[in-house]
């Protein structure tokens, strides 16, 4: 089949050449693509081409080659050992590859395999093995599968200098393959664990002890081979005190750049320099540890490679062998790209300050200035549903330069943050009119506003006054004053060194409130976020967003106390009864059904509780059940699923990479509503599949470990009544199962789940419990309300 | 006023107008069942006759049509057959054979139970019964002869009466066609006779002796449509 990996004079083995030769042409259509990126309308990084035949076979065929490899010769625990890690592995790597967060065909993977072409332009035996993938993470890693599959993140691209240093990280990785360190750690590990041959009796330290040392044996073992094969390139050995670097200084983003006060303000927004640090904490280099590590020390390592190198001379060695440019756009991509994953994984602020970074060379690029806006609104949503500290990192855990960033997000109160974050998306509504992203997050964070803000005429009209900041000082001066004044209250301040009480006035509690009156008056007065809208107010179409706001808002909070009355909560108390009874109606035209998921759990089996080959059977069984049932229902489905991919399916491929997204974001965001970061791919979607309905559905079986105390309680029953121990005993000692069904549809565009069920059923997962399950939920899906 | 009941009860599903899923759609059930009523086995009450009742046991046939009509309930229609010859002792001398026969209509209201989401009618149930019963008892002829002189005529006694019931059970399907079903029940059957002979008397008391206790159920059936 043919392969992009496959070295160029490896002949073409396909039997159909003219989908190759389209797909082919596609790649390169692609690769030029690349070069051509818009970063100023930056697009996610996608799939394309062929998709490769490690996605395509399933995971216990790959499983079954890998048996049919091992020696007989072997004894047989080392051959039930590695059948073990065959199984696992094969699973494991594939639930990676389809994951949606690797890529193929990409520009950036596209490159570094160009890199690696260089590197085994000699051995081409070893390229035919090898294929390397991207993975969409912001972690600086790179790792490699014993069936020679090398992954490197985003990250680790972002953050390396040049492609010598790329090359290194790939030479280590190949070794790791090429050694087959991870079976044989697998095997090492299996034999510390069960302490066998020479591990007999040791103790659980000295257990941890050796796994560490043999799994840093062999991470000095890929440095050094790994750096023999780097010297065979022509590539520059001294870059690589560089890939240390990158190494030791992998948790800071990939530049150290002051953050400005201005970058955010306007004319009229302008924050307190209160929350601006004034002296960021200091950068600690990390790796030097490795007590009980699977690494050797950063240090060490560096040193050992060093050594190696002493005494040598490269002349005529370079650091860049591919067009140095290409090296530097798959940078740009896997740096623009991290925007968007640090937004998957809600951090905000990380996105915020890789959008500064990256805005010092494309200040007007359209997508640095959304993903600012999605960072902000995603702080100021998760601030106000009081969720802040799932969103927010504290600033005191963070070193370098974009401290400040996480110092300014954990000074600003939540109404401030809602101010400004509506301030920022309203004005980029303003300059994008015509993106539908834009105007549906203004919408929904401009609607929670009134939480604070119900009254418009809190916001100035007037600008700012010049002496704003020194009023605020002396604000802050008084409020000082005042507060010592009131200490002078008390009595744990007011004692001589003696313990006496001075004899002073104390503030009777009208004096107090009003003093407390007089500082809100002061406060209001200076509040520098009152003149946040001063432009914006100017225009009508703002101010009729904000009234509109405050009636949905007032809306919204009649609703709630509704839902607070004993009418309210009859009423849905019988909805939930009748739905019971009969189900729902939803009455969907059409849904797509993504990923069904197959799981078969056994407790009894205490070291390997997944059944992994059954659950990949069960699943394949499923798909039909799904389509049967559906059909039957009389539902209008489509059955998308990364298992039945095809060589041509990239795109079905980037789909279900997108949905994989979006539902792992959905469900952090829990209950909230929110915008999805990705509404421009996902309103796509719907267009595509001609739908809004999206279903993800999966069964869970479970064998328990033992009866439990239902077994126990119904043979102690039969003391009373004897003739039921037959009975007794058997439930006692029969196997207990619970299936779950699950159930999600969610309208995608909007982000609303608008069905949710999770069956229950305490018994073994029986075709029957399944179809009259999977007909009922899809009857339902199906069924139009009555009028 | 038993015609408007049963009127009523059979109105009650078609009232609700319920879109039920059934299973895969099918809402019908026709089902045959062997009872197997445990009273003389477990407790001895009467003196099986040994070419009639293995084991001690003896069975009832079911024939049950059953319509789901929503996610938890189906209602349905049985009827029960019993004809079995039972053993009487007399006075620990001699005994009688007695021929019971009885014909029980009833009809059944089975809910469907599960965690949180059942699906008629697949899984476990219980069952609510109300019946009626017409039965006859003919204490046909006494056993060993002689008869001895004190002993009375052989006579039969024929009735009807009510009564109510409760099961529980499991269903299963297999080949989305035919279904397999498991479980246990009790009747209640409410005594209604009149003044009666000692002999009838007491062969109506095993009568109901032979519904009270528990019997076990596991039949066969199919979903029609």
């Amino acid at each position: 089949m043919f392969n992009l990996y496959q070295p160029k004079t490896m002949p073409l083995k396909n039997p159909r050449p003219f989908i190759c030769n389209i797909l082919f042409i596609a790649v390169l259509l692609s690769s030029f693509c690349a070069k051509s990126q818009d970063f100023n309308n930056y697009k996610s990084i996608k799939s394309s081409g062929e998709v490769p035949k490690k996605f395509l076979t399933s995971s216990t065929e790959k499983y079954n080659k890998e048996v049919e490899k091992l020696s007989d010769k072997e004894k047989k625990r080392l051959r039930v050992t590695k059948k073990q890690f065959f199984l696992e592995t094969s699973f494991i790597v594939d639930d990676m590859l389809l994951s949606g967060k690797v890529m193929f065909n990409d520009p950036v993977s596209i490159y570094i395999n160009k890199v690696v072409d260089e590197l085994l332009k000699d051995d081409k035996e070893l390229r035919g093995k090898v294929e390397v993938y991207v993975i969409k993470s912001n972690e600086v890693n790179a790792f490699t599968t014993n069936n020679g599959i090398i992954f490197v993140t985003l990250g680790l691209v972002a953050q390396v200098e040049n492609e010598a240093e790329l090359a290194f990280i790939i030479c280590h990785e190949l070794t790791h393959f090429v050694k087959q360190h991870n079976l044989n750690e697998y095997v090492e590990n299996t034999n510390i664990q069960s302490g066998r041959g020479s591990y007999r009796g040791t103790n659980l330290d000295d257990k941890l002890l050796a796994r560490s040392n043999y799994s840093k044996k062999q991470e000095s073992e890929a440095d050094l081979l790994g750096l023999e094969r780097f010297l065979k390139s022509n590539y520059d050995p001294s870059t690589l005190d560089g890939v240390f670097d990158v190494m030791q200084y992998s948790h800071l983003p990939f530049d150290e750049l002051p953050y400005k006060k201005s970058f955010i303000e306007t004319s009229n927004l302008k924050f307190p320099n209160a929350y601006f640090l004034k002296k960021t904490k200091e950068i600690e280099a990390v790796g030097n540890d490795d007590s009980l590590a699977t690494h050797p020390a950063v240090k060490l390592r560096r040193e050992a490679v060093l050594e190696k190198l002493k005494g040598q001379e490269f002349k005529g060695r370079k650091k860049f062998i591919l067009d140095e440019k290409e090296f530097f756009i798959a940078q740009k991509l896997c740096r623009y790209e991290m925007c968007n994953i640090f937004l998957h994984y809600r951090e905000y602020e990380a996105a915020f300050y890789n959008c500064y970074l990256l805005m010092q060379d494309e200040p007007n690029s359209t997508f640095l200035k959304k993903c600012i806006a999605k960072s902000l609104y995603g702080l100021s949503k998760y601030a106000n549903s009081s969720r802040y500290e799932e969103a927010h990192v504290d600033f005191d855990d963070i070193q370098g330069s974009s401290q400040r960033v996480y110092y300014f997000f954990d000074k600003m109160k939540h109404s401030e943050l809602n101010v400004l974050a509506v301030e920022y998306l309203y004005s980029l509504k303003k300059q994008y009119p015509e993106d539908k992203e834009i105007a549906a997050l203004t919408e929904d964070i401009f609607s929670e506003l009134p939480k604070y803000f119900d009254d418009k005429s809190f916001f100035s009209r007037t600008n700012r006054p010049a002496n704003l900041d020194s009023l605020i000082a002396a604000d802050t001066l008084s409020k000082i004053a005042e507060n010592n004044k009131i200490n002078e209250g008390d009595d744990d301040n007011n004692k001589e060194g003696n313990g006496i009480s001075k004899p002073v006035k104390k503030k009777n509690k009208y004096e107090k409130i009003n003093s407390e009156v007089k500082k809100k008056d002061l406060t209001d007065k200076n509040n520098f976020i009152k003149y946040a809208f001063v432009d914006l107010l100017k225009d009508t179409a703002f101010n009729s967003d904000y009234n509109k706001a405050i009636e949905t808002w007032t809306e919204r909070k009649k609703q709630r106390e509704y839902e607070e009355t004993t009418e309210y909560k009859k009423a849905k108390a019988k909805k939930d009864r009748k739905e019971k009874l009969n189900g729902v109606a939803l009455g969907l035209n059409k849904i797509v059904i993504v990923n069904p998921f197959y799981f078969k759990v056994d407790q009894s089996k205490r070291k390997n509780p997944v059944k992994l080959v059954a659950s990949e059977n069960a699943q394949k069984e499923l798909n039909n059940e799904v389509k049967n049932n559906a059909t039957l229902a009389g539902l209008n489905y489509q059955l998308i699923d990364k298992k039945d991919l095809k060589p041509e399916s990239a795109d079905l491929f980037n789909d279900l990479s997108v949905l994989n997204y979006y539902i792992i974001e959905t469900a952090k965001h829990d209950d909230m509503h929110y915008v999805n970061y990705m509404t421009d791919e996902i309103q796509a979607l719907t267009q595509k599949y001609g739908t809004n309905y999206f279903n993800w559905v999966g069964i869970v079986s479970y064998r328990e470990h033992l009866a439990g105390l239902g077994g126990v309680s119904s043979t102690c029953l039969t003391i009373l009544f004897p003739p039921l121990f037959p009975f007794a005993l058997y439930n006692t000692v029969r196997p207990h199962y619970n299936t779950y069904i699950y159930s999600e549809v969610i309208n995608i565009k909007n982000g609303t789940t608008i069905n949710n069920l999770v069956s229950k059923i305490k018994y073994k997962d029986r075709l029957d419990v399944i179809n009259s399950t999977l007909y009922d939920i899809y009857l339902q899906y199906k069924k139009h309300k009555k009028s | 006023m038993k015609r408007l009941i049963l009127v009523l009860i059979l109105a009650f599903p078609l009232s609700l107008q319920a879109q039920s899923p059934g299973y895969q759609g099918k809402h019908f059930i026709l089902s045959y069942s062997p009872d197997i009523n445990l009273t003389n086995y477990f407790l001895g009450v009467f003196n099986p006759i040994p070419h009639e009742n293995v084991f001690g046991l003896f069975l009832r046939h079911n024939i049950m049509a059953e319509y789901v009509v929503n996610r938890t309930l189906s209602i349905g229609l049985e009827y029960t057959f019993l004809n079995t010859d039972l053993g009487i002792t007399e006075n620990d001398s001699y005994q009688y054979i007695m021929k019971l026969n009885s014909g029980q209509f009833g009809f059944n209201f089975i809910f469907y139970t599960g965690e949180n989401n059942p699906v008629a009618p697949v899984g476990n149930y219980l069952k609510f019964k109300f019946f009626v019963n017409n039965y006859s008892a003919n204490v046909v002829s006494p056993v060993p002869n002689p008869i001895p002189p004190n002993a009375p005529n052989p006579q039969s006694v024929t009735g009807q009466n009510f009564g109510i019931g409760f099961g529980f059970g499991h269903n299963h399907v297999v080949a989305n066609r035919l279904i397999i079903t498991y479980g246990g029940s009790i009747d209640y059957n409410i005594d209604n006779t009149q003044n009666t002979t000692v002999l009838n008397q007491r062969a109506y008391e095993h009568f109901v002796g032979a519904y009270l206790l528990p019997s076990l159920r596991f039949g066969v059936g199919g979903l029609l449509f």
